[in-house]
């Protein structure tokens, strides 16, 4: 709602706002009830959903990448949306129908408890009725946030989601002190599961060997940092949020199979670069380096092979298979 | 050596993310914004969840999402739903199928190439199974009609003796002729008519006679009775078909005479099994007569025929009771057959000479049937008790 009203007046632009008129009148014959939304209601709300979207990225679009952009919109939910927003009765008792339990289940997805989760719903219904006051004085609603681009449930579930991390950032913040204290905690143990059997060994293999899983984890962390940003984005997914290829592959937008084939490459410059900085770090050599990839991964694997093998075994073999 | 670099890099990294994991559990990781820039709205998260963002778009989410451990978050908890939506989506195409679609579909080239095939094939099968349980049915009509012969010869003296023509439509006039006569000889004792008729031991003329008629098949002016009853045989109306063992007149020659006064003996026999009959006979003859007494012109045949068989019985009148002692008969492997009782007997068997017993199934008849092949076809192709000389030896196979 910003940088559409900032384009130049001139002929191109007009063009563009005909173009955006047709749409949105096209918009309104595919939805199957338009609520008795209207052409110019809905014209503004699609200049901004474009100046956020398509002019962010393409200063200069043709006029098909905006015809294209508005007939992909959801013609259904946004005109429910908008005629909410306008208060229309029947739309908010259509939109509480139908998405009700929508809501409901993204609340009790993110929430602890069932307590938690009617709480949760319970806001989400209050900001987007608007019952929260902006600072400049008018409802905020969160209604008007929504630009039809995906489905109008997917955008519950996310708004419901947002809310939730809201809300836990809110309550952590008041036990910073003692999140602290557990952090300290955690990092205080943070050899040990890279330590593994190496309670059996000596003292001094010990000490030596937890300073090198330590500089290898440095690294290894530091070097993630260096993948790039899809790469680095596949790492977290996999490895950090635990899910599965496809699904990270599903997130990424990519087949399984290219997900594996990507993580294999990025294991290999992982590797290189892991053993680059250790070297030019630490001056490890290159035996030394393998030496101890070897034995930090002997001793992880012998600590969580119990509880990985099945999970590693699955994984394996959709790999394989795709 | 690559797998286990991998291998390795891959346990690493999983222990790193476990680290992290459990380090960001108690609370997020403080991550300002200034670092990972702005955080995602929810329809953006919305967007890309669902994957309707363009390339430049997604590139710039990537960036943030791999650094910032709350929106990535979001996006995990939103992906798996968005996959469910698109394969509901999914799932409603395939099933929303307009009918005609589907009758498009079974109708498509790829279908029909299979399904016609089949079809014909199924459709052949069909018909030939329907064609081969008429032909057994046939035969079971045909040997219905030769029993109920008797009794109504007894009945209307003559008359319904049409109805044993019925199977010889292609038997010679000659041959036809023949019971018809000894009906009238022997009406209160008729004999058992044959499928094939066998000329009797007097008749050898009229045998030659019917080889000739067989060879012009059914020629008319043999005889002048017989010019009329023809076209009754031909067109009889219980359309049963030609019995079941082809009649060969070319082998009913002269010499067969001989065969048949050796079974003057077993008339006797026969005479007594057919009075038991007689009463059984009697009540098919109810049956058999419905059949003939539709159509008129059968009827009139049959005086016909009576008139005729009075001609023959004058000339046959010394063959009757040898032919009387002709059973019902059957050709099988060149071999003559008589039915006596349950047993066929073969013509070459002498009464009261003795026979190995061979018990169809037994060890020793699967011997004697694999020795002797003919023998196999004479016993598959005659039921009931068989009485065979087979190279010398008389073999009774029950």
């Amino acid at each position: 709602m910003n940088n559409a009203g900032q384009v130049p007046v001139n002929r191109k632009a007009r063009e563009i706002e005909k173009t955006i008129a047709a749409a949105a009148a096209r918009l309104l014959a595919r939805a199957t009830d338009t609520y008795a939304v209207s052409t110019e209601t809905l014209v503004p709300r699609i200049t901004a959903a474009l100046g956020k979207y398509l002019l962010r990225d393409n200063g200069q679009p043709s006029l098909g990448n905006v015809n294209d952009f508005v007939d992909k919109l959801q013609a259904d939910d946004l005109c429910l949306i908008v005629a909410c927003e306008q208060g229309n009765e029947k739309a908010w008792t259509d939109l509480v129908a139908r998405f009700g339990s929508t809501v409901r289940s993204a609340a009790r997805s993110v929430s602890a408890n069932e307590e938690g989760a009617d709480d949760l719903a319970q806001s989400i219904w209050a900001e987007l009725h608007g019952l929260r006051i902006r600072e400049d004085g008018k409802p905020a609603s969160k209604l008007a946030y929504y630009s039809g681009r995906g489905s109008l449930a997917g955008w519950l579930r996310a708004v419901v989601a947002q809310l939730a991390v809201d809300q836990h950032r809110k309550q952590s913040r008041l036990v910073q002190t003692e999140d602290d204290a557990d952090f300290d905690r955690l990092i205080q143990k943070d050899d040990q599961p890279w330590r593994g059997r190496s309670e059996r060994l000596n003292p001094e293999i010990e000490v030596s060997d937890k300073r090198a899983s330590a500089d290898l984890r440095k690294a290894l962390a530091a070097s993630i940092g260096h993948l790039s940003d899809e790469d680095r984005l596949l790492v977290k997914l996999y490895y950090f949020d635990g899910l599965k290829l496809h699904e990270a592959g599903a997130i990424l937008g990519v087949h399984e199979a290219t997900a594996s084939r990507r993580l294999t490459r990025i294991h290999a410059d992982l590797r290189n670069h892991v053993e680059k900085s250790l070297k030019e770090e630490h001056g490890w050599t290159r035996p030394e380096t393998e030496r101890a990839f070897c034995d930090i991964a002997l001793h992880l694997e012998a600590d969580i092979e119990p509880m990985l093998v099945s999970e590693t075994m699955v994984e394996n073999e959709s790999e394989m298979t795709g | 050596m690559k797998t286990t670099d991998e291998n390795e890099m891959d346990l690493l990294l999983r222990a790193l993310g476990r680290d992290a994991s459990a380090r960001s559990a108690g609370a997020p990781s403080p991550q300002s914004e200034q670092e990972i820039g702005a955080h995602l709205d929810a329809d953006e998260l919305n967007s890309y969840a669902e994957g309707v963002v363009s390339g430049a778009e997604r590139a710039r989410y990537n960036k943030h999402l791999a650094d910032c451990d709350s929106c990535r978050r979001i996006v995990v908890g939103l992906v798996p739903a968005a996959s469910v939506t698109r394969g509901y989506e999914a799932v409603e195409r395939k099933t929303g199928w307009h009918w005609q679609d589907r009758l498009a579909a079974l109708f498509a080239p790829s279908v029909l190439r299979y399904a016609v095939p089949a079809l014909a094939l199924t459709a052949i099968m069909a018909i030939a199974m329907v064609a081969l349980r008429q032909r057994q049915h046939s035969e079971f009509l045909a040997q219905n009609q030769t029993t109920t012969l008797p009794a109504v010869s007894t009945g209307t003296e003559g008359q319904p003796s049409i109805t044993n023509r019925i199977p010889q439509s292609s038997a010679s006039p000659g041959q036809q002729q023949q019971p018809v006569a000894e009906l009238k000889e022997k009406s209160p004792s008729p004999p058992r008519k044959s499928d094939v008729i066998q000329p009797p031991a007097g008749a050898p003329s009229k045998a030659a006679s019917g080889d000739r008629a067989a060879k012009g098949f059914l020629q008319p002016g043999q005889s002048a009775g017989v010019e009329e009853s023809q076209p009754t045989f031909a067109a009889e109306p219980s359309g049963a078909p030609a019995p079941p063992p082809p009649p060969r007149p070319a082998s009913v020659d002269a010499s067969k005479t001989a065969e048949a006064r050796k079974q003057e003996d077993e008339a006797d026999m026969q005479k007594r099994r057919r009075d038991d009959n007689y009463s059984q006979a009697r009540a098919e003859n109810e049956v058999a007569r419905a059949g003939p007494a539709k159509g008129g012109p059968s009827r009139n045949n049959s005086q016909n025929v009576g008139g005729l068989s009075s001609v023959m019985s004058r000339s046959a009148n010394k063959d009757a009771k040898a032919a009387d002692s002709v059973g019902e008969t059957r050709r099988v492997s060149g071999r003559l057959f008589h039915r006596q009782g349950n047993a066929w007997v073969d013509a070459e068997y002498a009464s009261g000479r003795a026979t190995v017993n061979v018990t169809r199934g037994s060890e020793q008849f699967r011997a004697l049937i694999a020795d002797e092949p003919a023998l196999r076809s004479i016993a598959e192709q005659l039921s009931g008790e068989v009485i065979v000389v087979w190279k010398g030896t008389a073999y009774r196979i029950r």
